[in-house]
């Protein structure tokens, strides 16, 4: 292959670099009405009255916005899936407020500034109702959050279960009880953040044709196109979703969150209107990872063999749940993916409490998965006095095994049969074990105040979602060669129109550059279900594939007639007649446009899968934790991974290279705390700690030698994986160097401290 | 720029300054810093003094003189050992150092400034606009423009605890022992800044009733207990003593 596998400059790189007019917010708007949003300063409460007489009147106001301008419709941001799997629990302004954060009102003003005023102009008085934090209690509580008739889709509004599942493969209470050895354990995540460089930021106009355009910083266009389009209650042809550049989404941005805000301010006045949430608004009324409380029972024979997997799952939703059950779903899906063992169960409850709202994010409920299940083995392996490298060898899934969860267990609905074509995770576990210096590090006695251990975990992911993704692609060719790809393929700063572009250029047989790539705009670019589940380079870029193919069957049809040989092939870029006859690329199209068999040269195509190929991943980390002060520094990270055929290596290490910091910030230093009313407490980076370069460890980050039979040029997905397995290694690794083991993240200093004190390690 | 804000004063002298800082809704702007610690809605009028404040920095003697216009980045430059620990602790950020400057970092108090600790341990003396004679930093209590920070011959060690080697600390210890006196300095997410002084071998009822204030100024957060931040502060000042 010449363009696939080959570290070939972004197609969006020059612009990103020069500081080009590339993003949302990079375009200026005559005329334009700055909107802010009135978030509820309490958990619960019903609105008993709201003034905004005074904000009204202030001047530069345009509109004020609150529930009595909106009738009530109850919809979900989350767009994925049709119809949506989650529950439609949320209307655009309610009279409840139900997290700290909520929605209360809206105001468009002249400048930000008065805006900012105008809030606090208006009067609200609110009647407090009493409030629930622990999932737990959620569920037996006689407090319901939602029990208002309208509604659909929710598990149980009477115990605040917005979303439920189980499943059951063989007899996990007989296999557990004849199993030799049984392992259980509970352990906990938390709220994270993802902190994209760019907020959320949405604008909105009307074109010549009165129809409406919203420029947005979102994963989803077609999905923003159409629940705009339901809630503001106007056909989806009266609307055009441009996506720009984005500043990463991570999955924050899967969702629509406030571009039927400003939708509804155009509408309105018929004026442009913009949106940007602060920093401070990303931490408290965006989306989080939703937290989930995990307990896992593992059971083994004799030869350290599963036998069972035993999975409970308690996910806080917060306040709405338009990712209630998919979240859930793919922890048990993922969870259940990576080990065989005869008899698997789950069990799953997504509960509503007075909370920020949880969502996609990264990994989407694999990271949960993954640090519980991880952990476990390593206990088990401990326990069991086997290598935990050797555990995970003799109990993962391999090439030809069946996946007998995915069948059961779609992504909010029963799933489809899944036989794993590819997996390279044993070599990714002995690569990493070589590169981490895992027997030294183990053997070596850990003695003073700073004490090194190693750790490991592994993890798998998907590639798109079965039976729910798909993605389209439009080529057609210019006189000089160059070919216009329109994608519908959402770009979040992933790279991808990139890797898509590859792609096209190793069917065409052409360089990168004669690839112009358009993507994510509802007018222009076909369809495609957006960027979330690992799903760009495996389904938009099968669809890439399959149209570039069929336009260069055009190519060929077309040189044929052009050459009077049917005998004719393409060889580089011209199509030769082995009769010494032979028409280039350019003047094929200069002619079939002007003068010969005038044709547009175009292939199209779409693209679903009921395959989810995994990529595997093998992490290894080595931690120093200081025994005076219970803090933990990561010193160094292995990270190996089997993605498929990698179409351009620098963008895939830049991917994991990125997954990992999110990933350690969750184990050690992301935290999100609320005070006794809800309120959150960390609201900016000098109080929520991301990691930065400075913190950084060393990075290893290798690639195993793999091919997905079902992937374009064999590629399985890269955006998810590297983001599941640091958190478990990190803990694993801590367990090794003082013997303390986390169950609850993130890693709490004192708690080591106590634990160490407890086992007197120190 | 905050919302509330009306108009930007260039006062001519450091004595106009103080009289308009007298002004209620009047704070000062040095260095791209608004020189209160929390944003407030109330102010109304910004005193830039930036062109009223000089930045050099020089050895006098023993002692470090730095005018209060010295960016956080040029006191990195001067390259003074002592000082570059706790500077880049307190501001990773090269971008923002340039920004900062030694004023404003003492002006807003920020308890866990990694810097402030530092300058407390060490005993530093500022010169306020409308005095003569320099005052100790840990004798400041807001009034006055701040113009020069000398820093004394010491032996300061910092010891910082935080999630991360960027984040801020949330418990800083300061411990400066010369020939005839013990300073010691706790900062962090703490309620205020705690400064001890004593002569070498402390009666063990005064460390105790230090420590007991130092416990009882850390609040029970997501970061640990107080009794934890005590045990940290602790731990790390028999460290650094043992270490001398």
């Amino acid at each position: 292959m010449k363009v696939i596998g080959q570290d070939t400059q972004r197609v969006d790189g020059e612009a990103l670099v020069r500081g080009n007019a590339v993003f949302a917010d990079d375009i200026k708007l005559n005329n334009v009405l700055h909107v802010k949003i009135l978030h509820s300063p309490v958990a619960h409460a019903k609105i008993l009255s709201i003034d905004v007489s005074r904000a009204q009147a202030l001047e530069g106001v345009e509109a004020v916005f609150t529930h009595k301008d909106f009738k009530t419709h109850y919809y979900t941001t989350a767009g994925q899936g049709y119809p949506e799997p989650g529950p439609r629990d949320m209307r655009i302004l309610d009279s409840t407020v139900r997290f700290v954060g909520d929605r209360v009102a809206f105001v468009a003003a002249e400048t930000l500034e008065i805006a900012e005023e105008a809030l606090g102009l208006i009067e609200v008085e609110y009647d407090e109702l009493p409030t629930i934090f622990d999932v737990e209690e959620a569920m037996t509580s006689n407090i319901s959050l939602h029990s208002e008739s309208g509604k659909s889709g929710i598990h149980d509004a009477a115990h605040n279960v917005a979303a439920h599942l189980d499943a059951e493969i063989g007899d996990i209470i007989k296999t557990l009880e004849s199993s030799k050895f049984v392992f259980e354990g509970t352990y906990s995540t938390p709220f994270v953040q993802m902190a994209s460089i760019e907020p959320h930021i949405s604008l909105t106009w009307l074109d010549e044709n009165n129809r409406l355009v919203i420029r947005t910083s979102t994963q989803v266009p077609f999905h923003v196109r159409r629940i705009v389009a339901e809630v503001m209650d106007i056909p989806v042809s009266k609307i055009r979703v441009i996506k720009p550049r984005i500043g990463g989404g991570f999955g924050g941005k899967q969702e629509i969150l406030n571009e039927e805000l400003v939708a509804a301010v155009t509408l309105k006045t018929g004026r442009p209107a913009r949106i940007e949430y602060t920093r401070t608004e990303e931490l408290f009324a965006a989306r989080l990872r939703h937290p989930e409380l995990v307990t896992f029972r593992l059971g083994f024979d004799k030869n350290q063999i599963l036998t069972a997997i035993d999975l409970n799952i308690l996910e806080n939703c917060g306040a709405y749940g338009p990712h209630a059950l998919t979240v859930m779903s793919v922890t048990a899906q993922k969870a259940l993916s990576m080990y065989k063992a005869p008899s698997i169960r789950v069990n799953g409850d997504g509960v509503y409490t007075n909370l920020p709202i949880g969502g996609a994010y990264r990994g989407y409920g694999a990271p949960q998965a993954f640090f519980p299940l991880e952990s476990l083995m390593d206990e088990a392996a401990n326990a069991m006095n086997i290598d935990p490298i050797e555990l995970r060898l003799k109990n993962i899934f391999k090439v030809g095994d069946d996946i007998p969860i995915a069948k059961i267990l779609g992504e909010g609905r029963e799933g489809f049969p899944m036989v794993l074509y590819s997996t390279e995770v044993a070599a990714c576990l002995k690569q990493g074990r070589e590169l981490s210096g895992w027997e030294q590090l183990r053997s070596e006695k850990q003695i003073g105040r700073y004490r090194r251990g190693v750790g490991v975990a592994v993890a798998g992911q998907g590639s798109g979602i079965p039976g729910i993704d798909m993605g389209a692609a439009f080529i057609k060719m210019n006189e000089d060669a160059s070919f216009n790809l329109q994608v519908g393929a959402t770009d979040l700063g992933t790279g991808s129109d990139t890797a898509l572009a590859q792609i096209a250029a190793e069917v065409l047989g052409v360089s990168v550059d004669k690839i112009i790539v358009y993507s994510s705009d509802t007018d222009m670019t076909p369809f495609d279900t957006g960027a979330y589940a690992s799903s760009t380079t495996y389904i938009s870029g099968s669809a890439v594939k399959k149209a570039a193919e069929n336009c260069k069957a055009m190519i060929l049809e077309q040189g044929r007639l052009l050459l009077d040989n049917d005998k004719a092939e393409i060889e580089g870029t011209f199509v030769v007649g082995g009769d010494g006859k032979q028409i280039s690329f350019e003047d094929i199209c200069t002619k079939s446009f002007y003068t010969d068999e005038q044709k547009q040269i175009m292939g199209t195509a779409s693209h679903m899968s009921y395959d989810s190929p995994p990529p595997f991943n093998a992490t290894f980390a080595e931690v120093e934790v200081d025994t005076l002060t219970g803090t933990v520094r990561v010193i160094k990270i292995v990270s190996v991974t089997d993605a498929g055929q990698i179409i351009n290596p620098r963008m895939a290490e830049g991917q994991i290279e990125g997954g990992i910091p999110q990933a350690l910030g969750m184990t050690l230093s992301e935290f999100m705390p609320f005070d006794d009313k809800g309120r959150p407490i960390n609201l900016d980076f000098n109080s929520y700690h991301i990691y930065t370069a400075r913190d950084m460890p060393e990075l290893v980050v290798r690639f195993a030698d793999s091919h997905e039979p079902t992937g374009p040029y064999g590629a399985k997905a890269v955006a998810e994986i590297p983001i599941n397995a640091p958190a478990p290694a990190v803990t694993n690794a801590v367990y090794n160097a003082v013997g303390v083991r986390i169950k609850h993240l993130p890693i709490r200093p004192e708690v080591i401290l106590g634990a160490m004190s407890k086992n007197g390690a120190n | 720029m905050w919302s509330s804000i009306e108009q930007i004063i260039k006062p001519d002298t450091l004595s106009e300054a103080s009289v308009l800082l007298k002004e209620s809704g009047s704070v000062l702007f040095a260095g791209g810093t608004y020189l209160v610690s929390l944003k407030d809605a109330g102010v109304h009028t910004l005193l830039d003094i930036n062109h009223l404040l000089s930045d050099e920095i020089k050895m006098h003697g023993d002692e470090i003189h730095v005018d209060a216009g010295c960016t956080l980045q040029e006191i990195v430059n001067f390259d003074d050992a002592r000082l570059n620990g706790a500077v880049l602790s307190a501001c990773p950020s090269k971008n923002i150092r340039n920004q900062r400057t030694i004023g404003g970092e003492i002006a807003r108090m920020r308890l866990d400034s990694d810097l402030l600790v530092f300058l407390f341990a060490a005993k530093a003396k500022l010169l306020l606009s409308h005095a003569e004679t320099p005052i100790e930093v840990s004798d400041w209590y807001g009034n006055g423009i701040i113009v020069k920070v000398i820093i004394p011959t010491h032996h300061v060690k910092l010891e910082r605890v935080a999630l991360l080697d960027s984040a801020p600390a949330y418990v800083i210890v300061g411990y400066n022992e010369m020939q005839d006196i013990i300073s010691v300095c706790v900062g962090g997410k703490i309620s205020k800044i705690m400064f001890f002084q004593t002569k070498p071998e402390p009666a063990e009822a005064d460390v105790r009733k230090f420590m007991d204030e130092v416990e009882a100024s850390f609040s029970n957060d997501h970061l640990g207990t107080p009794a934890y931040k005590r045990h940290l502060v602790s731990s790390l000042l028999q460290e650094m003593a043992v270490a001398k």
